[in-house]
């Protein structure tokens, strides 16, 4: 993949999240775990997979599913963010394959083994890559899901975003060792450290872990170096000393493939101009499409007070595939006629 | 025509029939290799089957339910035996989060067809050694499991129960946890039919017709009820209806109020600890929808609430023969309004 096309993708998923992250500070949108200076990693992996491969990615590497093969784009990072797509980790139908995350940090690396042991008991050439925070590795699961992969030689990446904290608390006061990539040799899994600033870095190395995964040489572990400008969520406030924010705000991913474009003559100030122009515009474009939406979708249901709960038989066929039993939709009729 | 087997036969039956009829059957769990299993359920398996088929796991709970989820997404059907329902507590993420909510959350664009067995309790059949396993390893969790919507739970009591349950479970498009009470499995035996017996999820079964008094029993507690209806019949001459609902969800709620709606009385008894124990949840449902057939209060027969002790003290916590028997006399002994008494007072004369 070229350059230009790497700093293309990056710089979408900037301005996409950039406006999210405004939006939802200015209160239009609720609560939103920004994925600011996160996008070099999404971008690295997304563009570094096949179409058949799993992409499971945390919070803040949305883009990773955007830039899969053929997946979706700024539009789409957009209307997620409105609450009217599928989120980054759903199934997008006809796209390519992703996994869900579960509201707990750790808790969805799981079935993500899971997916990568069907494609080994299935023979299949294809791959998985799960993205967690620095955060999440502090939990069992994660230790538990590493051990069983490198036990079973699984076709998995293991990506973890090292963005130095974990919603207020700093990785030093989480983690005694200084890199988490070190925990490879307790697992007897391969692992690296990568400049997460870094698209172009992520993708390769990404892109040739993928490749020695899927000639079957078992997992593998990428610790991604990256950092969080801004509040683990825009609705907490952030709490980090000033040299600390400093510090976490030194690198833009964004400025680093810039910086390198504008310096081998790749790109010039103009060029770049009119890139960022036109990638506006389809955000521009996208949340005003995604306000109408909103706005139209509002005005045609009653609210949910006004139109009460749903019966007993409702609910369940929300939570499970088999119908109700008899007496139940026999109780709901009932009820309906009496009222 | 039919076969005479133990619980844990049924149980090991099921797989076997399950594996061979359909390829996606995978058993995941740990020691279920060679060994068979902590207690045997699986024992001969692997030969059969072989370690494409039967997939042995670390000591990591969370981890292998979570294979589970992931390849019952990718199409297969995981049976995943957990040594002891007690050591599911440690994933309990994996089962209430994610296994639970998969089709709620994905609107329905996905659901989860996998069994997740729990051999759960202590033996109170009276055969054998008698007693609990100590704190952690004796518990009943089924109502935990029953107040997390999206799972399907079931209880078999007996050899046919278990492998017709066990053997519906696995094609269930649902995610199954299937309670086995590991008390029974050497303790208990019965004909089981031959051929592909199904028995249908969401159906209780009606063990001894009465019209006096309904005693609801799970799992053991229907073997207990069953001695205590024939000490009732004998020295009472009382005739008790004992139901085993063999699924609590879906609970067939039609089978308990019509029994109850007959006999107007009503005990349930279950080894799992009172407070929040699915005992109360039929007994509201008693409450709310049969409250005018009932002549006496409801009443409970269950574990006390506290830890159940290791070796034969366990004895003094669990229900049993005794407790079941003078908690269905009370409600017996009683009619409402109670004679001579206030409504708080109810228990205190013949307890």
């Amino acid at each position: 993949m070229v350059l230009e096309e790497l700093y293309r993708l990056t710089l979408g998923s900037r301005l996409a999240e950039q406006r999210i992250t405004d939006l939802s500070k200015a209160g239009e949108i609720p609560g939103h775990h920004s994925g600011l200076n996160h996008e070099a990693v999404g971008v690295g992996i997304g563009t570094a997979v096949d179409w058949d491969d799993c992409v499971q990615t945390s919070y803040r590497s949305g883009a990773a599913v955007m830039h899969a093969r053929g997946g979706l784009g700024v539009r789409e990072l957009v209307l997620q963010g409105f609450g009217l797509l599928p989120g980054p980790r759903e199934q997008h139908p006809g796209g390519p394959r992703t996994l869900r995350s579960t509201g707990i940090v750790g808790g969805q690396l799981p079935m993500a083994v899971g997916v990568a042991l069907s494609y080994q008991l299935k023979r299949l050439p294809s791959v998985v890559v799960a993205v967690i925070g620095d955060g999440a590795a502090s939990e069992g699961a994660v230790h538990e899901c590493m051990n069983i992969a490198g036990v079973r030689r699984l076709p998995i990446l293991f990506v973890i975003e090292n963005n130095g904290i974990a919603l207020s608390t700093l990785f030093r006061n989480t983690t005694a060792a200084s890199s988490l990539a070190a925990r490879g040799a307790g697992y007897g899994i391969a692992a690296a450290t990568v400049d997460g600033h870094d698209t172009v870095a992520v993708h390769h190395a990404v892109g040739d872990a993928v490749a020695r995964l899927r000639a079957g040489a078992g997992p593998e572990i990428i610790e991604a170096l990256v950092s969080r400008p801004a509040e683990h969520a825009t609705v907490i406030p952030d709490v980090r000393s000033q040299e600390d924010l400093d510090r976490a705000r030194q690198v833009d991913c964004v400025t680093v493939l810039r910086d390198r474009l504008l310096g081998s003559g790749a790109l010039d100030a103009q060029a770049d101009a009119e890139l960022v122009g036109s990638l506006s515009a389809i955000v521009d474009a996208a949340v005003a499409e995604a306000r109408e939406a909103r706005a139209a979708a509002r005005a045609g249901a009653a609210s949910h007070a006004e139109a009460g709960q749903v019966s007993d038989a409702q609910a369940w066929r929300m939570a499970h595939a088999v119908p109700p039993p008899a007496w139940m939709e026999r109780e709901a009729l009932e009820r309906e006629a009496v009222s | 025509m039919s076969s005479r087997m133990s619980y844990i036969q049924a149980i090991r039956e099921a797989h076997r029939q399950e594996m061979g009829r359909d390829e996606s059957v995978m058993l995941l769990g740990i020691d279920v290799g060679p060994l068979g299993g902590l207690f045997g359920a699986t024992r001969s398996l692997y030969e059969e089957f072989g370690p494409s088929r039967i997939l042995e796991f670390p000591i990591s709970e969370t981890g292998y339910i979570g294979a589970g989820i992931g390849m019952a997404s990718e199409g297969f059907r995981p049976i995943i035996e957990i040594q002891m329902a007690d050591f599911v507590t440690v994933a309990l993420d994996q089962v209430m989060t994610v296994v639970s909510k998969e089709y709620a959350v994905t609107g329905g664009a996905s659901s989860l067809p996998l069994v997740i067995r729990l051999p759960y309790g202590a033996n109170l059949t009276g055969q054998g050694y008698m007693g609990g396993a100590g704190p952690a390893h004796s518990q009943s969790h089924e109502a935990w499991f029953c107040h997390s919507p999206g799972l399907t739970v079931v209880m078999p009591a007996n050899p046919a129960d278990a492998l017709g349950l066990l053997k519906a479970a696995v094609r269930s498009p649902d995610p199954v946890i299937f309670m086995e009470q590991k008390g029974l499995y050497y303790a208990i035996e019965g004909e089981v039919p031959d051929g592909d017996h199904l028995v249908d999820i969401g159906r209780a079964r009606v063990v001894t017709e009465g019209t006096d008094v309904t005693i609801v029993a799970l799992g053991a507690m229907v073997h207990v009820a069953e001695r205590v209806a024939e000490i009732l019949a004998r020295e009472d001459g009382a005739a008790a209806e004992v139901i085993d609902p063999r699924t609590l969800v879906p609970l067939d709620e039609q089978a308990i109020l019509d029994s109850v709606r007959k006999t107007g009385r009503l005990v349930i008894a279950h080894e799992a600890h009172r407070t929040g124990g699915f005992a109360a949840e039929i007994a509201a449902i008693a409450a709310q929808k049969a409250f005018g057939d009932l002549v006496a209060p409801v009443l409970r027969c269950t574990a006390k609430d506290v830890a159940i002790p290791a070796g034969a003290a366990a004895l003094r916590v669990l229900p049993g023969v005794a407790d079941l028997t003078s908690t269905v006399r009370q409600v017996l002994g009683s009619a409402y309004p109670p004679q001579g008494a206030g409504l708080h007072e109810f228990g205190r004369a013949s307890a």
